[in-house]
């Protein structure tokens, strides 16, 4: 398995000798495989869904990687130890800091790194604000049924709801929305029957 | 260069009086990056808080836009910058025969003896250490993967515009919002300039739409005509002073204290100029 995970990223599946990394791929492959979320959609929700999944992918999955590697509380008290605990000294340490390195010319790249923490925040509130003006009092993003950007929000979302760190900032930004509070909620009961956990008011 | 045109375009949908300045130098301009706007004392170099002040200015082309909508434009934005803008910095900067026979030349023209052996190279090789730190990896491991993944992907980017853009003139409805003068400042470039290697802009010439929709834009708010001539003559001079009437009447102590200023670095500007050349050829 250790091998697999360095050929690929995770998350990843393995299907007979075939191994599918990222959620895209994975999507397509059980799209080959006759399973599908989004056929029902017409051709033009089919682009809004790709696009709210960029907007998850543009802005909250590059916030949650700047929090967990850019601030500098963050990194020492949380990611770093979290990181390195598979290693013993001093791999734990030099692995960390070399995927710490990695994320920063990334972020330096896209521009980020010369963003605050409260910049970053108000990023993470204005995608929140978006997916909840989109998700309006629909049980789904797309109605009655769950697609593809329902498991990646939830899965963004209930990571950021249920992961603690260093200052609550974060998970506050998200809970300011509650019909996505409501929405994480309805996934879980229904998909995960109340199994993962999600804490109560 | 693809923002530059986002907000020249943004500026003639809203009626903003911006005065576009070049520079040639873009540690000169006054945070060190271009583009940056200037207004009196207030300078500001981020695109989000570029828009974000015209709004507030009200110059605001998303007014008549529903909560949804405003959440859609942030989404398709987002799908430009993930999905087609890999593909845009490869094709005018990475892509060697594009690099060496249209793009380095025509920015090194805009910039000053000895800048102008460097600062191309430089700006080539930004480009595609932004390409491999955002889409390299497992499991593409080589150039040539990746540049077939980002590719692919804007190819699909293009198609998910057209389907979404239709037979409307805008995105959204009869006038155009934030989400056009984007879409307009990334296509508007690629579906002009004259590429030796043109893949992504034969794409984009099999979507008639999204052609339709640039050179809509270009000819009204640009002024530029088929024949690449800004319409001369009496017509266009009495119909920017009725314009520029309406503004006054309607906000006259605002037109009189903000003064906006648009830096571009010189090699920005020739982006937009490019394509009034272009259209004539």
């Amino acid at each position: 398995m250790s091998m697999l995970v360095k050929a690929c990223k995770v998350p990843f599946i393995h299907v007979g000798n075939q191994v599918v990394s990222e959620l895209g791929p994975i999507v397509q492959f059980v799209k080959a495989k006759g399973h599908s979320l989004s056929d029902g959609l017409d051709e033009v929700q089919k682009a809004e869904m790709k696009a709210y999944m960029e907007l998850v992918n543009n802005m909250l999955l590059t916030a949650e990687l700047y929090l967990q590697w850019c601030d500098d509380v963050t990194v020492e008290e949380i990611t770093h130890p979290r990181y390195g605990s598979p290693y013993p000294w001093p791999l734990n340490r030099i692995l960390s800091y070399q995927k710490q390195w990695e994320i920063r010319r990334k972020m330096k790249a896209i521009g980020w790194a010369g963003k605050s923490l409260e910049q970053v925040l108000e990023d993470v509130d204005q995608c929140c604000q978006a997916l909840s003006q989109r998700l309006g009092t629909q049980p789904y993003f797309f109605n009655k049924h769950p697609t593809e950007l329902d498991a990646l929000v939830f899965g963004h979302l209930f990571t950021i709801l249920t992961t603690q760190l260093t200052s609550d900032e974060l998970c506050e930004k998200v809970k300011n929305y509650s019909n996505l509070i409501a929405f994480c909620r309805r996934i879980e009961q229904q998909y995960f029957e109340g199994r993962l956990t999600l804490a109560r008011p | 260069m693809y923002f530059s045109a986002v907000f020249q375009a943004y500026a003639k949908f809203t009626g903003a009086p911006l005065t576009v300045n070049a520079i040639n130098k873009s540690w000169k301009a006054p945070k060190g990056e271009v583009p940056v706007l200037i207004s009196e004392d207030t300078v500001i170099s981020q695109p989000a808080k570029i828009l974000n002040f015209l709004r507030k200015q009200k110059y605001n082309a998303d007014y008549e836009l529903t909560a949804k909508q405003g959440a859609d434009t942030l989404a398709y934005i987002a799908l430009l910058e993930e999905k087609l803008l890999p593909a845009l910095l490869h094709t005018f900067w990475v892509e060697a025969e594009n690099y060496c026979s249209v793009t380095k030349p025509w920015f090194a023209s805009r910039i000053r003896f000895p800048l102008s052996l460097y600062l191309p190279g430089r700006m080539s090789r930004e480009a595609l250490n932004r390409i491999l730190l955002t889409r390299g990896g497992p499991p593409l491991y080589s150039l040539t993967e990746v540049e077939a993944q980002i590719y692919r992907d804007a190819k699909e980017c293009l198609n998910l515009l057209s389907k979404r853009l239709g037979t409307s003139q805008f995105f959204f409805g009869n006038t155009p919002s934030t989400l056009d003068a984007f879409v307009f400042g990334f296509l508007a470039p690629l579906y002009k300039v004259c590429f030796p290697r043109v893949q992504l802009q034969e794409h984009l010439k099999q979507l008639p739409n999204l052609c339709r929709f640039c050179d809509d834009i270009l000819s009204f708010y640009f002024r530029l005509g088929v024949s690449g001539h800004s319409p001369a003559g009496q017509d266009s001079v009495d119909a920017n002073l009725q314009k520029l009437t309406q503004l006054v009447n309607k906000e006259s102590n605002l037109i009189e204290k903000i003064r906006l200023s648009l830096f571009l670095c010189r090699w920005t500007t020739t982006s937009v100029r490019a394509l009034s050349i272009l259209l004539e050829s």
